[in-house]
């Protein structure tokens, strides 16, 4: 096939609707959760390889995903843990 | 007998010291980063995780061991945030959860949004955007992507640290992700991505 045939076909692909959006959404997000059954599992797996609406999604879940680990993560301060152990002894009452 | 008494006490201690020194405090960073997430304040959070420890210390008793000292923690913070927290906080009036959820569960939600982010748009995303589209979420559904996309919480184990059913957990995500990709997809035509 040729290079610009190629291109086409994806471009037309990415911009195609994929006719079991909701459900393959649902299916989606229960491997990128790690609560897909080994059916959900193949079920993708093969699903995004053709379907490109389905593989964006995909990979826009995970990418949020990612971002959210790396810019919403708020180290403690380095005293509260001591001074939670610091309240524990000396709490007459704990 | 006294003595063995003693004994008793004190090994009972000293397992309760062990499991709060190796089970408890390991989660310190993640506790923190989960009652920043919900007060939006320092002090806020180091108050509502210290809260959390000493209770956790206090009741070390029934804490079920080998199982998930981390849901277990989560559980006791979101409690005393709702519980202790929400009432002083100094954040205006929170509006009832089920008037939201009940709001959100109508289909326009899904049906209004598009899937025309793209996953290029998100990785472009270096800013506080994520972190701004994120805390302008209702805390209900601010808290469900907390658990399961930064903390990796299970379906079953965020039932329990909510108390509700799985099949809730899975409507909420799903609404507060539709809602977190609708404030990322404003953030980006706002900033003129395509």
């Amino acid at each position: 096939m040729s290079s610009f045939l190629s291109k086409f076909i994806k471009k037309f692909k990415k911009n195609a609707e994929c006719p079991e959006k909701e459900k393959c959404i649902e299916i989606l997000t229960l491997v990128i959760d790690g609560e897909a059954n080994s059916e959900q599992k193949v079920y993708v797996k093969n699903h995004i390889e053709d379907c490109m609406p389905c593989n964006e999604e995909y990979e826009v879940e995970k990418a949020i995903r990612v971002l959210l680990q790396e810019k919403c993560t708020h180290m403690a301060p380095n005293d509260l843990l001591e001074s939670i152990k610091t309240k524990i002894n000396q709490s007459p009452t704990i | 007998m006294s003595n063995e008494g003693k004994d008793i006490h004190k090994s009972t201690k000293n397992e309760k010291n062990r499991i709060f020194e190796e089970e408890f405090l390991p989660h310190i960073n993640a506790m923190y980063n989960f009652g920043y997430r919900l007060t939006f304040d320092e002090d806020d959070a180091k108050d509502l995780v210290q809260d959390t420890y000493l209770k956790a210390y206090r009741f070390t008793d029934s804490f079920q061991k080998g199982t998930n000292a981390k849901a277990w923690l989560f559980r006791i913070l979101k409690n005393s945030f709702i519980n202790d927290f929400r009432k002083k906080s100094k954040q205006p009036g929170k509006v009832d959860y089920q008037e939201v959820e009940s709001y959100y569960n109508s289909d326009d939600v899904d049906k209004s949004i598009t899937t025309d982010l793209r996953v290029e748009t998100v990785q472009d995303m270096i800013g506080d955007e994520i972190s701004n589209a994120l805390n302008s979420l209702d805390v209900d559904f601010r808290t469900v992507i907390i658990l399961c996309d930064l903390e990796g919480f299970k379906y079953d184990e965020m039932a329990k640290i909510l108390d509700i059913p799985i099949g809730t957990v899975r409507s909420r995500l799903h609404r507060a992700r539709n809602l977190l990709k609708k404030n990322l997809r404003d953030y980006a035509k706002k900033m003129g991505y395509k």
